[in-house]
């Protein structure tokens, strides 16, 4: 009896918890047209009018129960394979009735006229109009209230208020007169704009910044130049998705040119999706308008990189930014997961068409990329840093870190430079005292190649313990009799193109060579040694100190 | 007569139609995998997008430097092999190219590109050209006469020496240095500099037509320089005027898009066998031939292994060589200029 007893209790709570939001029904809300609407229970099948719904609907997990959207809803992306119910201003009213929703969401004032149709035709309708920041995190919960799902709606208040929060901080205090003066272009012909009672003017203030029109008490209106130029924008925001077209559309209208934002080519261009939409996205809005305004406080990370060396390319997937790398080159085999992306180039020659297709920020060359082909990418006004190849360890760290703050990720690269440069030491500390054998370091086979002192695998024998005997040559041309005269103590052969085994017989015939005599012949992986990133430098060195002093190091 | 003329202005709307519409097939395809319909609407719809971008900046300056280059090189082969009166003679056999090599060889050692930018690469390849072209001439003029089967030789040797100096360069510079070196003796059509391009294009029509103005000198010489004489051709004036024109073509055309093989070798003997041995429609044939060739040399090149591009002087070596090998097999012909 008692334990039956605990098992409803149980079964009971965990059923409450489960519908509780179920139980909140019926309820009345109002909407801002001023009208209470009751809700009788949960809406199941939602008609979203505006794009800002529909993104909201899916933030708060409803993507299920939205069974209408607009030709203009397209995100998140599974809106886009929802019925469609025509234009926001152009809705189909008869096809909005035959999905037989229980719920349609209508938004702005423009949507009034079918608010009043769709209520005559019997349908409910919850017509909204946010005008601030503010406004549009309570509207999360007011949706969420009348949907059921206040839960999730709380949570996205508090995800979003958070980020803009950040934003703020960032920006820092600003005194209202030093806010910079924002002009907000809705229309060119004529040139229409926003005042205080669009979100929008509350967007640029949360950005730090001011629309020149805030103390006009109306959402858009209409206005001739020479009011702007009263005002003197410090910035020109429009909206438009192919930024440079729209850009250049406003600067060819002539009236625009007096105005001394344009001249200074103070334009931003934000995407329409994101600064027309109060929806759950505002935060980002807000940042990137804050960073056109403040753009030291913000730096803009790149989002699409393109990396034309393979140690680059392992270098970005060291530094956890594998995501952003779009493109890299034939070569880029390490690790794994790079083999499967996008290859726009061997180490030297590059796909130009290639790289400019996938649009990216910034392309990362090697002093191997064939200079042409850099110049060209400059001249297309794409973003190229060069790394040159490194010739010490030193320099590969130094590259490592200019990585690393490119991609925003410093703190990340400075720990692994760390970590290597303490591995790095503890070996050297090992090998310090011991006797150094001399080496030959053979790279190529025919002719007959060494490294001297001006590559960074020079650093491996140094700090292995050991002494190249070509350190102090111009070039890497060797010749056999060189070797024999030096007679080094171990040979270490890169198998870089060339058969290492074939080439331990040819030396074993040397047999005068102390190396050859004692067996001190070994092969080691081209990948190893030449794709120089702070973590594989330790790997490798690990690999020839061993080599070098088998007896100390040990594994 | 009037058929001749009817002939061969039909062969030069064939050839003028053939290149044309090589160069509409190049600006059509390539790695970006822009479809052919949309091609129209991006060049109607302007700059800003990336689509258009990729066609006027990226493929139309190759399309152009091709057809400057391709055309250059085919009129030099032509002229060339007219005067030598020998079919294996061509751009790169009289020492130009070795000299151009290693002009750019010095800069790319010395860093000079690093203090003088970009430009500086086809300046030096130019400076290499002309020292040895000057060089050739001097060492064959004798007594005021320029021996033809000297310069000929004297270029084969000075070919010879830059392409061992470049070696030695090679084997003294640094790893990266070399990969300069290779790049750019591999030849590509990639040129940023419009400018470059532009000139280009002037140098070689310009060489047409002055080439054209010698081209009854030309026909005289290939009966041989004697009989040139005989037929009152000032045959050292002409010799003087269709080598330096040549040395110039081919010298630009080295130093804007490095060593490309074949084009100036393959081109007038192939365009020889279909529109014959008269200077009057060869030159302008082969300058056309030439062009369109180097262009879909260069398509080819850029879209076989896409992503990835292959050098161009694979392409023109392997497409070109086995056309002629083929056509010369199924078409009996007499090669070069010995007899008329």
């Amino acid at each position: 009896m008692k334990k039956s007893a605990i098992l409803w209790t149980f079964l009971i709570v965990s059923l409450l918890a489960f519908c509780g939001e179920a139980f909140s029904f019926p309820l009345k809300a109002k909407d801002d047209m001023g009208r209470e609407i009751e809700f009788l229970k949960k809406p199941e099948r939602i008609v979203s009018l505006a794009p800002t719904h529909t993104e909201i609907l899916f933030a708060l997990g409803l993507g299920e129960k939205v069974v209408g959207v607009t030709d203009f809803c397209n995100y998140p992306g599974e809106a886009e394979e929802k019925q469609k119910i025509g234009g926001y201003i152009t809705p189909d009213i008869e096809s909005i009735i035959a999905l037989k929703p229980d719920l349609i969401l209508a938004f702005g004032t423009l949507q009034q006229p079918f608010v009043e149709i769709l209520e005559k035709r019997g349908q409910k309708v919850f017509y909204v109009y946010p005008r601030s920041v503010k406004d549009t995190l309570d509207l999360f919960e007011r949706i969420g209230n009348i949907t059921g799902a206040k839960v999730n709606a709380e949570q996205l208040k508090n995800e979003v208020s958070e980020q803009i929060k950040c934003i703020q901080n960032k920006i820092g205090q600003i005194h209202n007169n030093k806010r910079p003066a924002v002009f907000r272009v809705m229309g060119l012909e004529p040139i229409g704009t926003i005042g205080s009672r669009s979100f929008q003017t509350d967007v640029f203030y949360h950005a730090g910044g001011k629309n020149i029109f805030a103390d006009i008490r109306k959402d858009f209106f209409q206005i001739n130049i020479d009011a702007i130029n009263e005002h003197n924008p410090d910035v020109v925001i429009v909206c438009g998705e192919d930024s440079e077209k729209v850009k250049q559309k406003l600067k060819d209208q002539k009236k625009w040119k007096t105005l001394e934002a344009v001249k200074k080519d103070r334009i931003f261009v934000i995407s329409c999706d994101l600064v027309c939409r109060p929806g759950p996205r505002i935060a980002e809005t807000i940042e990137k308008i804050a960073s056109y305004l403040y753009p030291d406080k913000f730096v803009v990370y790149p989002e699409r990189i393109i990396s034309l060396g393979p140690s680059i390319t392992e270098e970005l997937y060291l530094l956890g930014v594998q995501d952003k790398l779009i493109g890299c080159t034939m070569y880029c085999k390490k690790p794994e997961e790079a083999k499967a992306k996008e290859k726009v180039a061997t180490v030297i020659e590059v796909n130009l068409e290639k790289v400019i297709s996938l649009k990216p920020d910034i392309v990362l060359a090697t002093s191997l990329t064939d200079i042409k082909s850099v110049q060209k990418l400059k001249d297309l006004e794409i973003k190229v840093v060069d790394f040159p190849l490194p010739e010490s360890f030193s320099q590969i760290n130094d590259q490592f870190l200019k990585l690393g703050k490119i991609t925003g990720k410093q703190k990340e690269a400075a720990e692994i430079i760390n970590i290597a440069k303490n591995k790095v030491d503890l070996i050297r500390n090992k090998v310090k005292d011991l006797q150094r054998p001399e080496v030959f370091f053979q790279v190529g086979a025919k002719p007959l190649f060494t490294i001297t002192g001006d590559s960074f695998i020079n650093d491996f024998i140094e700090y292995a313990g050991g002494i190249n005997i070509a350190e102090n040559l111009k070039s890497g041309f060797f010749s056999r009799e060189e070797v024999l005269k030096a007679d080094p103590d171990i040979l270490i052969i890169v198998t870089m193109g060339i058969k290492g085994e074939k080439e331990k017989k040819i030396w074993g015939k040397y047999t005068t060579l102390k190396a050859v005599k004692n067996d001190n012949i070994f092969i080691i992986d081209s990948y190893k040694l030449c794709s120089p990133t702070p973590q594989s430098f330790v790997e490798a060195l690990e690999e020839i100190a061993n080599i070098l002093h088998p007896e100390d190091i040990g594994e | 007569m009037q058929n001749k003329v009817i002939r061969w202005i039909l062969w030069v709307l064939l050839l003028g139609g053939i290149l044309l519409g090589i160069s509409v097939f190049s600006l059509c395809v390539g790695s970006a995998g822009i479809p052919v319909s949309e091609i129209f609407n991006l060049i109607l719809d302007g700059k800003g997008s990336t689509g258009y971008s990729i066609l006027i900046d990226i493929r139309l300056p190759r399309i152009i430097l091709g057809f400057a280059i391709g055309g250059a090189l085919s009129l030099a082969g032509v002229l060339l092999q007219g005067m030598f009166r020998n079919p294996l003679v061509e751009p790169y056999t009289l020492g130009i190219s070795g000299g151009a090599a290693l002009g750019v060889c010095i800069n790319i050692v010395f860093k000079l590109n690093e203090t003088a930018g970009i430009f500086s690469f086809p300046l030096s390849g130019f400076t290499g050209a002309v020292l040895v072209i000057f060089l050739i001439y001097s060492l064959s003029k004798k007594k005021g006469i320029l021996k033809i089967q000297g310069l000929l030789l004297t270029g084969v040797m000075i070919s010879f020496i830059s392409s061992s100096l470049i070696m030695l360069i090679m084997a003294i510079s640094r790893t990266e240095d070399i990969h300069g070196i290779v790049f750019w003796i591999m030849g590509s059509l990639e040129e940023p500099n419009w400018a470059l391009i532009k000139l280009a294009v002037i140098i070689a029509v310009s060489g047409l037509i002055t080439s054209y103005l010698f081209c009854f000198d030309l026909n005289a010489l290939s009966l041989g320089e004697e009989e040139a004489l005989h037929l009152g051709i000032n045959t050292e004036r002409s010799k003087r005027f269709l080598f330096i024109t040549a040395s110039l073509l081919t010298g630009c055309s080295v130093s804007v898009a490095g060593i490309i093989g074949f084009v100036g070798l393959i081109v007038p003997h192939f365009v020889r066998m279909f529109v014959g041995r008269d200077h009057r429609i060869l030159l302008i044939a082969s300058f056309l031939t030439g062009g369109a060739f180097l262009i879909l040399c260069d398509t080819l090149a850029r879209t076989i292994i896409s992503p990835l591009e292959l050098p161009v002087g694979v392409i023109t070596g392997i497409l070109g060589g086995s056309l002629f090998v083929y056509a010369m097999s199924k078409k009996q012909i007499v090669l070069g200029g010995n007899s008329a």
